[in-house]
């Protein structure tokens, strides 16, 4: 049997430090720029298999659905 | 007993016949497996002999051979239950799943094509009987067999054909645009889409529709869960969904607008034309577990009557 996790926000990559507290289940990742967010993003939810999702102030969450 | 072979074979030659007929027209509910066909073919032989047989057991007599009929309907049970079995099986290995109602739709459908055969093979014998007793010339009474065999399998053939979502709704080609991240189809909100170059393949690659229901009851069907997959799933695969595994933003969505009803999709091809996407749409059958007939019900009745009023 297969046990797989859903709907759950895997990673956190943000610009914004104060958007985001330290904790939780998923990481968080900082990054200096914008082209750096969007990079690290699709990297990251390349090998998670995840949807990067733009939540705004310069955060994206990479959710497993 | 030789005379028995005057009911037998015609039974079982119109009820395998059936069977046989009924598989060239299943293409869109099941890939053309070699090998399913041969195990369908030979379920339905069996199915059409079991019919077949009946009358001649009576004839002699041997009532308890009627109750091998109830066995039959046990072994077709199974034949559901295989297909469920197998198609759930891979499932995991669809690019868009069928779903689960398509699947248990699927499933009574070939448990339904094996009830046809013995219906097929039983009228088919229990005619050329009743001909032979009413001392008609035994060919002629074999050719009215099968013939009245033919027109009762055309009849359940037609009875058992299910609707298309063509039949209860219009299919619209639709809009795709993007709020920052939020992906819209005319205006309802799908998802939100990340990182630009998706986005981007959302614009080049991307199709929409609108499903609009015909009526209430159509608005019901629609609005099941297993209809809409079963809807994604046909689009995908005819038209090529264009994504991988490790892709799960381009899924087909289909989501319902809350305010009427209408379904909005969207999906990713590799070479996008509306026009097919429209059609794969409006030929997605429409399964029997989505079926609701709100219409009928003195509720559904009283709403119709007080929206005339206004």
């Amino acid at each position: 049997m297969q046990i797989e996790l859903g709907d759950l926000i895997v990673a956190i990559i943000t610009m914004n430090k104060d958007a985001v507290g330290t904790g939780g289940t998923a990481p968080v990742f900082y990054v200096g720029n914008n082209e750096h967010l969007g990079e690290l993003s699709e990297k990251i939810s390349k090998i998670l298999d995840g949807v990067v999702h733009d939540i705004g102030m310069g955060t994206y969450i990479i959710v497993k659905h | 007993m030789n005379k028995h072979y005057v009911l037998i074979v015609p039974g079982l030659i119109m009820g395998t016949f059936a069977r046989v007929h009924m598989m060239k027209s299943d293409y869109r509910q099941y890939p053309t497996y070699p090998r399913g066909y041969l195990s369908h073919f030979t379920l339905g032989f069996i199915a059409a002999g079991l019919g077949a047989v009946a009358v001649p057991a009576l004839i002699e007599k041997e009532f308890t051979a009627i109750t091998f009929l109830a066995l039959a309907a046990q072994q077709f049970r199974e034949v559901r239950n295989m297909e469920r079995e197998s198609l759930d099986n891979i499932e995991i290995t669809e690019m868009v799943p069928r779903g689960t109602a398509y699947i248990e739709d699927i499933a009574k459908t070939f448990e339904a094509r094996n009830y046809m055969a013995i219906i097929t093979a039983l009228v088919t014998s229990t005619i050329i009987h009743v001909f032979i007793i009413l001392k008609i010339n035994m060919h002629m009474s074999i050719f009215l067999g099968m013939f009245v065999g033919l027109a009762v399998h055309i009849f359940i053939k037609r009875m058992i054909h299910g609707e298309e979502i063509s039949d209860i709704a219009d299919v619209k080609e639709a809009k795709i645009s993007f709020d920052g991240p939020i992906l819209k189809v005319n205006g309802i909100v799908i998802t939100n889409i990340g990182l630009q170059t998706q986005r981007d393949i959302f614009l080049s690659n991307g199709l929409a529709v609108e499903i609009i229901p015909k009526d209430e009851n159509a608005v019901m069907y629609l609005s099941n869960m297993g209809q809409r997959q079963a809807i994604q799933h046909n689009a995908a695969n005819q038209l090529g969904v264009r994504r991988d595994f490790d892709e799960p933003e381009f899924t087909p969505v289909a989501k319902r607008d809350p305010e009427n009803g209408n379904i909005v999709m969207v999906i990713t091809i590799m070479k996008p034309n509306i026009d097919a996407l429209i059609e794969a749409v409006k030929g997605t059958p429409l399964l029997e577990t989505s079926k609701r007939k709100p219409l009928d019900s003195v509720v559904g009745l009283r709403l119709m009557k007080n929206r005339k009023k206004v």
